[in-house]
């Protein structure tokens, strides 16, 4: 039988690792999400979205 | 650096040592006389604690190298070490108090280290705080920069005050530390977790540090889109 | 003697500011006074209870009221925009920090004698056979507090909920300015029992000009763009 401080020392520890890098991982794909948006909305002919925008 | 060391490299290593941590941790370590296994904390506690001060000590120097060169790798540095320090801290916040609770009694008392640990923490949060609330971009790395060298300052003024203060009352025994006492396996022990946190530290800090740049070129990529826009 | 004129300008014109309205003055020693009698009723107890709780509950007092004061030090500054006149002002950046930090030192220090005059009277206790040595305690920790909250404030100026975030700043920070004056506080009010009493007061003071040189010299780059 582990001892019940020693199990929760350890589960709690290994708890807050695992969360943060939760935590990293889902900031990582959102701003590799907004890259993306944003690399699509460069690849786009240039003069044509602001020529659309401006004429409407 | 990244080719020279790369990150799956690095992520492998992170775990071999932490495996190897947790073998001698658990079957390697000879089990301590008065304590019992609950002694097995002091394996995580004591390197998370360095390795959380060790945080602290590159935020001063970034911060200090910040403000000399304007390097904006410096402010990364700064507040993804803080991020991760902070996280670090709080482990040890965590595993301090079901420590003291077999080993002394008590959940908490305000003795030196858990004091000086308690005070760390909170200069962090102060830290994450600040990096968090700034209005103006332009200004937060310098502001934060400032506040990593006074917290230092800081940090350096516990390690004497704790000396003086209270010297008239009775100290609280102090368990754990590295002193001449220790089995030199637990010695070992402690220094492959410590080495093992350390790799962990690095490893998440690279990833942090990575998130920062990423935001960066993003911020830049928007501010090259909104010149264009402007220019037509 | 330029770099002196300065300083007296920056100061001067906060107190002056202070006379006509009194709000900052008005609301730290309410505040303070509001503290010590609150703990009055809190404490009620035996002589020498009270003499060990006192200098806890004064320098509580004089931490909490001097946070309020800093905070306005700044925030005035910002909502009128005198910071973006102070940063564009060809002044060496830490003769502002000395005028700001000596105004924030005089207002405190005024809270403070109101508040120990009230605690004095309150809790029927002397502080007159240690007044040289309470004064020095006083003033060498209340400097230290008022220049880590003059640097504070004008950083927790730039902050959404700068209130919090002063008081967030500050208090893990001027820790041990609050802890080593309540220990040399209180061992002048029971006659120095330990017989040392300059150590009490070097202490603080040692601690004290540590974080105001720091914040003297860090104080540039706060108002930097």
């Amino acid at each position: 039988m582990v001892n019940k401080y020693l199990f929760l020392a350890y589960a709690f520890t290994w708890l807050i690792f695992i969360l943060y890098v939760w935590n990293l991982s889902r900031r990582q794909a959102r701003l590799r999400k907004e890259l993306e948006d944003l690399k699509r909305k460069i690849s786009e002919p240039f003069s044509a979205s602001t020529s659309r925008e401006s004429k409407p | 650096m990244k080719k020279k060391f790369p990150i799956s490299v690095h992520l492998a290593l992170t775990l071999a040592a932490l495996f190897v941590a947790l073998y001698m941790i658990f079957l390697y370590a000879p089990e301590e006389m008065t304590m019992g296994e609950v002694q097995r904390i002091f394996y995580i506690h004591v390197p998370a604690a360095w390795t959380a001060l060790l945080g602290f000590i590159i935020i001063f120097v970034s911060s200090i190298v910040y403000l000399w060169k304007r390097s904006q790798f410096a402010d990364e540095l700064a507040s993804s070490t803080a991020e991760v320090g902070f996280i670090f801290c709080t482990s040890v916040l965590v595993t301090g108090p079901l420590w003291a609770k077999p080993a002394w009694g008590i959940w908490w008392t305000w003795d030196a280290r858990l004091t000086l640990t308690f005070l760390l923490w909170l200069l962090y949060v102060a830290y994450l705080m600040l990096r968090n609330y700034l209005i103006n971009p332009a200004r937060a790395a310098n502001l934060c920069a400032v506040v990593g060298v006074i917290g230092f300052v800081d940090v350096i003024i516990d390690y004497m005050a704790i000396r003086w203060w209270r010297t008239q009352h009775p100290q609280p025994v102090i368990g754990g530390g590295p002193n001449s006492g220790l089995d030199p396996r637990m010695l070992a022990t402690l220094l492959v977790s410590w080495v093992a946190f350390v790799f962990l530290f690095f490893l998440l800090l690279r990833v942090r540090l990575g998130l920062a740049q990423m935001r960066r070129e993003l911020g830049d990529i928007r501010h090259i889109l909104a010149f264009r826009a402007s220019e037509d | 003697m330029v770099s002196l004129k300065i300083v007296w300008n920056i100061f001067s014109k906060d107190l002056r500011i202070e006379w006509r309205n009194r709000e900052t003055l008005a609301s730290m020693c309410v505040f303070g006074l509001l503290i010590v009698f609150l703990f009055n009723f809190a404490f009620e107890g035996a002589r020498e209870e009270t003499l060990r709780l006192l200098p806890s509950v004064l320098w509580v007092a004089i931490a909490f009221a001097g946070v309020l004061g800093f905070n306005r030090s700044f925030a005035s500054e910002r909502d009128n925009a005198c910071l973006e006149g102070m940063t564009l002002a060809p002044v060496d950046p830490s003769l502002i920090f000395l005028g700001k930090m000596l105004a924030n030192l005089v207002f405190l220090g005024v809270a403070e004698v109101v508040m120990v005059f009230a605690a004095a009277l309150w809790y029927n206790i002397s502080f007159l056979p240690a007044l040289g040595q309470l004064v020095l305690i006083a003033f060498f920790g209340t400097l230290g507090y008022a220049a880590l909250g003059t640097i504070f404030g004008a950083i927790a100026a730039n902050t959404r909920m700068r209130e919090v975030m002063l008081t967030v700043l500050q208090f893990p920070i001027a820790f041990w300015i609050l802890m080593l004056s309540i220990d040399s506080t209180s061992g002048a009010l029971r006659g120095n029992p330990s017989g040392n009493w300059l150590g009490g007061v070097a202490r603080v003071a040692g601690i004290s000009l540590v974080f105001t040189i720091a914040s003297f010299l860090l104080f540039e780059y706060v108002l930097e763009e």
